[in-house]
């Protein structure tokens, strides 16, 4: 199943979405970081999956920063290179792929005492992630999703934007979610989108429970990373029951958050905004044949859906009616 | 409209502008400027012969042979000019286009629409294409 010398790897299989992952690493931590990522993807698929294998282990020397000709990321950069991808990451951690043997390869610098190390691996294993997740035909998509009663609707804003907060407010009206900013996008043969659930987990702000009380204090949890104060809680542990697995999208909503006022208003978007609005929740790496098919799969579902702009007062989520307008337009 | 020898240059789509083509429109997307842009049904046939490579005088020729009048010659020069202007197209040194080309149904001056905000250039991570704050 893999090439791993398993005598001296730590190595452990993983499922993430359609993906099995078999991970090989040197050392426990290292082993440890990399489980601590690719366990969140609770979401359940079924067999066939596309075999994935990871390496992990030290380096003598931190990687040079390469140039970004494929990817450029706030801390990761990813070049195309003869034989697949080169990455690095601003530790000095780096990966390499090989397409034709399906490998990636995660490098550490040894004993360097880089707090920034941890955060490296996470973006380096999501460049594996996506590129496989690609590679297996899907589009990932950085967006939340509801459904109910055959209406599905993408919930998209930026990161912080209030994804995760008017996703939970809708689930606490009855509607069922995939997730609130993860997910996996195809088209089939006939151009009928279709939406995939990849995690089962919030990240969520402890102020969301001025709102939603049954939150509880989240402030006793671990920070999911330091660049935020949310904090990572299992959606059944707060609303049981109310996971979906999969949906075909018919609505996209784009959120606008306002910092004051108490309302919500709600207007529709054109056919080149909800295209715009889509596109943007996508990485499009600068290869052209991963390129057109992100493109491809984008605008067959953008053709297909709804939009409406919602534009949320910071004190709305005070009045429990708030969302009745956006749910007379969905439903 | 006539050209110099030297204002008639083969132009031909880059290699990383991709297309996707859908009902009655298309979408381009230039990986390196991150711009996006929605043509119509005779726009996608006029960027077909741009992946090919062609000159501006074969595309008035062929829009002619799809219907094209003579009121309709300033959308089409406009639609090349964008194209060009906004170097989706090239010049390089080719011939007129021989492959295959989807011909518009029926004949409606060409549309090229840029979106405003490209795509993000720098993001946050391989998943989350959100433009990172500056730390």
């Amino acid at each position: 199943m893999t090439s791993f010398d398993r005598a001296v790897m730590h190595c452990e299989v993983f499922r993430c979405g359609p993906l099995e992952v078999t991970v090989g690493a040197q050392t426990p931590r290292l082993h440890g970081k990399i489980a601590e990522i690719l366990t969140l993807y609770t979401a359940g698929w079924t067999p066939p999956f596309v075999p994935v294998h990871i390496r992990i282990s030290e380096s003598d020397a931190p990687a040079a920063m390469i140039d970004g000709s494929y990817l450029i990321c706030a801390r990761m950069r990813v070049d195309a290179t003869a034989d697949g991808l080169h990455a690095t990451g601003e530790s000095g951690a780096a990966c390499r792929f090989v397409s034709q043997t399906r490998q990636w390869s995660i490098t550490v610098p040894r004993g360097a005492v880089q707090e920034r190390v941890p955060e490296d691996v996470e973006d380096l294993v999501g460049l594996v992630l996506a590129t496989a997740w690609r590679e297996a035909g899907w589009v990932p998509l950085h967006a939340g999703a509801v459904g109910t009663d055959g209406c599905c609707a993408l919930l998209t804003a930026p990161s912080g934007g209030g994804k995760t907060t008017l996703t939970a407010a809708l689930i606490r009206r009855g509607w069922l979610t995939l997730g609130d900013d993860k997910l996996l996008l195809r088209t089939d043969p006939t151009g009928r989108p279709q939406l995939r659930a990849l995690l089962h987990n919030f990240n969520l702000h402890p102020d969301t429970r001025r709102w939603f009380p049954e939150v509880g204090d989240l402030r006793a949890l671990p920070r999911y990373s330091e660049w935020t104060e949310k904090r990572r809680v299992r959606i059944g542990d707060i609303w049981p029951n109310r996971i979906l697995n999969s949906q075909e999208p018919t609505h996209l909503v784009q959120i606008e958050r306002r910092a004051d006022g108490d309302g919500v208003t709600v207007s529709a978007l054109d056919h080149g905004a909800i295209l715009s609005t889509l596109l943007r929740q996508t990485v499009v790496p600068r290869e052209p044949a991963m390129a057109r098919h992100i493109l491809a799969t984008v605008a067959a579902t953008a053709k297909r859906l709804v939009g409406w702009r919602v534009d949320i007062g910071g004190n709305a989520y005070h009045d429990p009616e708030c969302l009745a307008a956006l749910e007379a337009v969905l439903r | 409209m006539l050209y110099a020898e030297s204002e008639k240059p083969t132009l031909a789509l880059r290699a990383d502008v991709v297309v996707t083509v859908l009902e009655d429109e298309a979408v381009l997307l230039d990986l390196e400027t991150k711009y996006f842009y929605s043509v119509n049904a005779t726009g996608w046939a006029i960027v077909q012969l741009f992946e090919q490579g062609t000159t501006r005088e074969s595309v008035l020729d062929q829009c002619r042979a799809w219907g094209a009048g003579s009121d309709d010659i300033e959308p089409i020069v406009r639609f090349i000019d964008l194209v060009a202007a906004e170097r989706l197209a090239v010049p390089v040194n080719g011939s007129e286009p021989t492959g295959p080309v989807t011909a518009p149904r029926a004949w409606v001056p060409p549309v090229i629409q840029k979106h405003k905000e490209p795509l993000q250039r720098v993001m946050i991570s391989a998943f989350d294409p959100t433009m990172p704050l500056a730390e």
